[in-house]
């Protein structure tokens, strides 16, 4: 049954700018784009939106480089002092203090905007599974956070172009599980996308459950949970899960009180 | 007010509760009553608010503050390099470039706090625009660098 068989060939070069930064750029860009039409639908003034964003590029640029340097501290320092300047562009840029920052930002600018609190945080909680979908796609090309070794329809061949390839590539055909995500994750951005524009009725903790036990499920997929029956990231996912129900309970109760 | 609004209806839409209302609307009165007291409610604090801010003058120092930490951040910058180059050890230097980063943060919140609350403050103005030509000009020098020494920024797995 060879016809039936669909091959994917992915030839890794030795890129000179990673296509994850690229993706990760244009998903931001777009996603600013997306939340400055949604908030200016629901009448909120564009100066206050340009100001949350302004604000949201400054505290993501701010946690992603923060994060790396109190939690890497001994790794990061030699290098800069190997590379004899103390230069910020220097220390590399961590996703999960990007996303810190972007939490703090939304707070802060919550508390001292004062009013519309609710459709900044729906607005912003929309854009997180169109980010993950984006940017998985830059994780396609680049070979890594790939899938377990599969047989099959869609199986995916990295071949490493010539010259050095900045990382390993698996020499095996794998199960092309960012395909999946992305194609998942668009799907959840999608329904939620028309439930905010439909009937501006979703819940943020909803979009949080949804996501994390896509997350969660997807992770089994992956070649990192290979001998593992938690991983960390699925810990994680149960975290934000609990988090999740937890507020949601709680404003459950506080509401019929 | 508005933190007791989000815990209240966070979870359920206007539209939602708007449904529910027209379900309900048919023999309940005290339903409207309810909601004639929201209203009214919603009018004497918007009437407060709006009172506040005719009270309010259209200048504030919150601007000018944001102003004079950025312009002082550029001072000590140049007083960092005065020193190194009288030979000052780094660590003085380094001291001074993490009052200066202080500084500088200190003047963008300010900066978003004037913006925010007193629109027409001139030095609010000022200092945004700053900040935007700020952050266009560190885009087009990090991708310069990028461009230009990729092979480093790849042993660091940086960017």
């Amino acid at each position: 049954m060879n016809f039936m068989v669909f091959k994917m060939v992915i030839t890794v070069h030795y890129w000179h700018v990673s296509p994850y930064m690229v993706c990760m750029i244009a998903a931001f860009v777009i996603s600013y784009i997306i939340i400055f039409a949604l908030l200016k639908k629901h009448n909120v003034e564009g100066r206050i939106i340009g100001l949350s964003l302004l604000m949201n590029i400054v505290f993501i640029g701010i946690g992603g480089k923060l994060y790396t340097f109190i939690f890497s501290y001994k790794c990061v320092i030699p290098q800069l002092y190997d590379s004899n300047f103390l230069n910020i562009c220097a220390i590399p840029f961590s996703s999960m203090g990007a996303m810190f920052g972007m939490l703090v930002s939304i707070v802060g600018f919550n508390y001292i905007n004062g009013t519309d609190s609710k459709l900044f945080w729906k607005a912003y909680a929309l854009q997180l599974p169109l980010l993950y979908s984006i940017s998985k796609i830059g994780c396609l090309l680049m070979g890594c956070c790939h899938g377990i070794p599969y047989e099959g329809i869609l199986k995916v061949t990295y071949k490493a172009a010539d010259g050095e390839v900045p990382f390993a590539i698996p020499e095996y055909n794998v199960f092309p599980v960012q395909l999946c995500e992305t194609i998942a994750f668009a799907i959840i951005f999608a329904i939620f996308l028309r439930m905010y524009i439909a009937k501006d009725n979703y819940s943020v903790e909803m979009l949080c459950v949804i996501c994390a036990i896509t997350k969660g499920l997807l992770e089994i997929l992956r070649e990192e949970h290979i001998g593992h029956i938690l991983n960390i990231n699925q810990i994680f996912c149960l975290l934000v899960m609990c988090g999740a129900i937890a507020v949601f309970g709680f404003r459950k109760v506080k509401y019929f009180k | 007010m508005d933190s007791n609004n989000l815990n209240e209806d966070f979870l359920f839409s206007d539209l939602e509760a708007d449904e529910s209302k027209a379900e309900e609307n048919k023999g309940e009165e005290i339903n409207i009553t309810e909601e004639l007291n929201d209203s009214v409610e919603q009018e004497t604090v918007s009437y407060e608010n709006e009172s506040i801010t005719e009270e309010k003058p259209d200048k504030t120092n919150l601007g000018l503050i944001s102003f004079c930490l950025l312009i002082g951040s550029f001072a000590i910058s140049g007083l960092g390099g005065v020193l190194s180059s009288m030979g000052f050890d780094s660590a003085m230097y380094g001291a001074l470039e993490a009052i200066q980063g202080l500084m500088v943060f200190a003047s963008f919140i300010l900066m978003i706090i004037t913006r925010v609350k007193y629109p027409k403050d001139g030095f609010g103005k000022a200092v945004m625009w700053l900040f935007i030509v700020g952050l266009i000009f560190l885009a087009v020098i990090i991708i310069t660098l990028i461009v230009l020494c990729s092979s480093c920024a790849n042993e660091l797995h940086g960017f």
